[in-house]
């Protein structure tokens, strides 16, 4: 029988990083994947000439060689990853029209001051508030980053991660005041015009989030460090990624198993963990991190003999399940010079309206916000000569795809693209329908069958007004109670994304190592 | 710096912060705690479409040809529909025999319709080459036994957004399988296009399904079905070889979408009249053809590993066994013939099922049958369906459940 000092489950973002602070940290660690291929989401297939990225994914805090952000340290210096990225120089472009009517298609460069520029011309009046935008944003960010480095340190008397308040107060007072108020009322109380609150308020799909509810903090965080530190997406697709993690566990004498599931996380009659039941037999271990939605893993995953407390439950029932996809990933045969597309990403929301964008994304007909993101602009590797590469993803709120039929499902899949191709060529002029030489496209059906998330949740629960990213990081260690069991990924505290799931990963696996050092201190 | 209050007084703001950990907490304290849901209506549909596994009953078996082709017509065991598919796509048959499991693809020979009333078709003509496995079927499986398959695989199918409204299907023997689902597909109504086939045959006699091919022409005008025989004239069929000449004849004016299924062999010569046609990528989509064998017919292949036996050492979870490999049949067949093989799927080298990692040794690979990821290249990975070993290997595989 195999004997590892932890085991993780699931090979997703989450679930690697996790294995891969863990093996840092000089742990004996067994990585189970239930599928042939690891990643979860962070995985390509190829069809035909074409090699496809599964994922859209921008890390947004990576940051450059020698100018590391918050993930670019912990992917590079404390992981090693040996990766070969992609920068890309602009944020986007949207195309649409916003509440007052105005039509825009609008290029967004990174970099603040040509950020403020741009949204200047576009919205006259905007570059005040603009440049207070990136103000709170910076502190916003600065605070971030402060409490990131120090939210492991200790709890308060109610078991919330500690915050030295007097220090916020002093150093960052207008995060202590932003950080709980929606994006688009902070945007209207520094004066913003309502134009520029449409164009700033494109990236919803990024969180899946309704900005008129969702905190200001955590877009203001994201839309800063896309700014600052641009976009970055792996050479190779994001198997690339995956396999720097997989070959890094090696290095480090972790195993990976493939093709093994996770049966049941096995505890003895008091609840407590003692192995994994598993394709390959039992493993023997003491120490449990799932990459699985804790629904599933309460539900499907966790021996009933672990008395899941009630709080956990009450919990995942207040929680609301976080975005779900349909993609197309498309190849075709014509290159992008050809084409006359110059632009990575294109957001084409019909009208610049994020509430009525959210509105519709609970519906499977209305919904015809798209964005699309070309490859082969920012790398001209990413499919062979003459050829381009491109995704288009669709974001649905609700379980909408549950109530299709078996039969009809594949003609609904063609009948929402053929939308989607529509709107791209009108909004942008570029005729592409004739040239498609490959085209796959996954709807939740496929993000179900794949990752196994509750409705194929990508994003794992919904931000909203009184579930944020910093509340939820404030009740981190309250919310994984289960002694030697964690969950992590996209459900966790930090929501939906590569750049955070890498960082949950870690975070429970640091919360796990606490409590593997505590028990062999106590001769547990 | 700004200074930015949202109230009037600011530092209400600061309260409001404090306390939305302790808000958020209530909120969850006053939902109820009822047992949280297991499975919602796109996890049980994702199931249905994609099952790791199906179980049927043998209802019917039909002789076709010259008796070496056989359709069997099989019934889910548990009372449930089959997974629904798209017509082209097959089902890979995983069988027990002598105590190994041997699988091979097979293509699903009827409409997605007849998964409706809770059945598929299977049509597997006996290769003697193939040992394996189908010849153990027609030996073998009688009505009412069990059989075991996977869900539906493989990119094989009509794709509106991609392919031209008009298909000519270039089929040879046995390949007419995948074109008679479409056929089917079409008088069902789950596919629109016109497809016109041209069916390679060697006398009139090899013609499978031409029955059923003119009752699909009775109910639907779409579907046209032209014979080519290459060793017999016969009255209404085309003699000869399938030519760029006799595919223009067919096709007509205007752009249209060319399928072909059969061997290997086939394949090479229609390229050829493909190029001759003027015919570009998007517009020329080709089946899988079974079994990856004879690497010396392949350009850059070492012959001096032609007709060796290396020794393979494997790694699958924690366990390391060793077995031979015949230098002259890809990997995957020499893990089968083991009893070894993990999980695999598509046998052509493209779908990845089989994908293992490469620790020490060569293997020759195919080009054209290379459908690793770029990553998966730099890293030593290779899909064993699709490679020959050329000196004594060491991998490490997925597990085989």
């Amino acid at each position: 029988m195999s004997k590892f000092d932890a085991v993780v489950i699931g090979s997703g973002t989450g679930g690697l990083s996790a294995a891969l602070s863990l093996a840092t940290a000089g742990k004996k660690v067994l990585l189970l994947e239930q599928h042939n291929m690891p990643g979860g989401c962070a995985t390509s297939f190829v069809r035909g000439r074409f090699e496809f990225d599964a994922s859209l994914h921008e890390f947004c805090s990576l940051g450059t060689p020698g100018h590391w952000g918050m993930t670019g340290k912990l992917l590079m210096e404390k992981y090693k990853l040996d990766v070969d990225w992609c920068f890309i120089h602009d944020m986007y472009r949207c195309i649409g029209t916003t509440r007052s009517g105005k039509h825009f298609d609008l290029r967004l460069p990174c970099g603040v001051e040509n950020i403020i520029k741009t949204m200047e011309e576009a919205v006259p009046g905007s570059e005040k508030p603009m440049r207070t935008f990136f103000e709170l944003a910076q502190e916003c960010s600065d605070a971030y980053d402060y409490f990131n480095d120090h939210m492991l340190d200790g709890v308060d008397k109610k078991g919330y991660t500690y915050v030295d308040e007097s220090l916020f107060m002093k150093k960052f007072p207008n995060f202590l005041r932003m950080a709980e108020y929606p994006f688009n009322k902070v945007l209207r109380k520094i004066g913003m015009p309502e134009d520029a609150i449409d164009i700033l308020d494109v990236y919803w799909t990024y969180i899946g989030a309704d900005y008129e509810k969702m905190s200001f903090v955590h877009q203001a965080w994201m839309f800063l460090t896309y700014a600052n530190y641009l976009p970055a997406i792996c050479t190779r697709t994001s198997h690339e990624l995956t396999m720097a993690g997989i070959r890094r566990l090696h290095e480090l004498g972790a195993e990976v198993w493939l093709n093994t599931k996770a049966h049941k996380v096995v505890s003895d009659d008091n609840g407590k963990i003692i192995g994994v039941e598993t394709d390959a037999g039992f493993v023997e271990t003491n120490y449990v991190i799932a990459n699985v939605n804790p629904q599933t893993a309460y539900t499907k995953l966790l021996d009933k003999r672990v008395k899941v407390p009630e709080v956990e439950i009450k919990r995942l029932n207040a929680q609301k399940h976080g975005v779900r996809f349909f993609e197309a990933y498309v190849g075709l045969n014509k290159s992008v010079e050809e084409l006359g597309i110059t632009d990575y990403t294109i957001f084409m929301p019909g009208v610049l309206d994020n509430a009525k964008n959210f509105e519709w994304s609970k519906s499977l007909d209305l919904n015809t916000h798209s964005v699309v993101v070309i490859y082969n602009v920012v790398d001209p590797e990413a499919s062979p000569e003459g050829t381009t590469a491109m995704t288009f993803t669709i974001t649905y709120t609700e379980d909408v795809w549950g109530s299709i039929s078996q039969r009809d499902y594949a003609k609904k899949k063609s009948e929402i693209f053929s939308q989607v191709l529509a709107n791209f060529e009108k909004d942008t002029g570029i005729i592409i329908h004739d040239c498609i030489e490959e085209i796959e496209m996954a709807s939740p059906w496929t993000f179900c069958n794949f990752l196994g998330t509750p409705q194929g949740t990508v994003y794992g629960f919904e931000i909203n007004e009184w579930d944020t990213m910093v509340s939820r990081l404030m009740s981190l260690r309250k919310e994984q109670p289960i002694h030697g069991f964690k969950t992590c990924g996209a459900a966790g505290a930090r929501g939906d994304g590569f750049n955070q799931t890498y960082l949950n990963g870690d975070d429970i696996a640091r919360l796990l190592l606490e409590e593997m050092e505590q028990d062999a201190k106590e001769g547990r | 710096m700004a200074n930015v209050k949202m109230s009037f007084i600011g530092l209400m703001d600061m309260l409001r912060f404090k306390n939305m950990k302790v808000q958020r907490d209530k909120i969850i304290d006053n939902t109820p705690a009822t047992p949280l849901v297991e499975d919602y209506a796109s996890n049980l549909k994702a199931t249905e479409r994609h099952p790791l596994s199906q179980t049927f009953t043998i209802e019917d078996i039909k002789v076709r040809g010259k008796g070496d082709v056989k359709t069997y017509t099989l019934r889910r065991t548990d009372g449930k529909d089959p997974a629904f598919f798209r017509a082209g796509q097959f089902v890979v048959i995983r069988q027990m025999i002598d105590g190994k499991l041997i699988a091979r693809p097979v293509t699903l020979s009827c409409g997605p319709a007849m998964t409706l009333e809770g059945k598929i078709q299977l049509t597997v003509k006996r290769v003697e080459q193939d040992a394996f496995l189908s010849a153990y079927i027609h030996d073998n499986w009688k009505i009412g036994d069990t059989v075991e398959t996977s869900g539906p695989q493989g990119t094989f199918f009509y794709e509106p957004l991609r392919d031209a409204k008009k298909v000519i299907a270039i089929a040879g023997g046995s390949g007419i399988t995948p074109v008679y689902a479409m056929a089917n597909a079409i008088a069902d109504g789950d596919e629109d296009f016109d497809l016109t086939i041209l069916y390679g045959s060697r006398t009139k006699e090899d013609i499978l399904f031409q029955e059923e091919f003119d009752a699909i022409m009775g109910r639907t005008d779409k579907v046209r079905l032209v014979n080519v025989l290459s060793e017999e004239e016969a009255e209404g069929c085309e003699h000869g070889f399938i030519t760029a000449e006799l595919i223009r004849k067919y096709a007509g004016e205007g752009v249209y979408s060319m399928f072909a299924a059969g061997s290997k062999g086939m394949y090479e010569f229609l390229d050829g009249e493909a190029e001759k046609l003027g015919l570009i990528k998007k517009y020329y989509r080709k089946e899988l053809y079974d079994n990856i064998s004879r690497p010396w017919e392949y350009p850059g292949y070492p012959m001096e590993a032609k007709d060796k036996v290396f020794n393979l050492k494997i790694k699958m979870c924690d366990k390391v066994f060793e077995i031979p490999c015949n230098a002259n049949e890809n990997i995957l067949v020499a893990l089968e013939r083991a009893g070894v093989a993990g999980p695999n799927r598509c046998r052509g080298g493209i779908c990845g099922w089989c994908r293992s990692r490469l620790l020490s040794g060569d293997v020759f690979i195919p080009e054209d049958t290379d459908g690793r990821r770029a990553q998966d290249k730099l890293d030593g990975y290779i899909h064993p369906c699709a490679c020959f070993a050329v000196s004594d290997l060491s991998i490490e595989m997925p597990l085989k459940r």
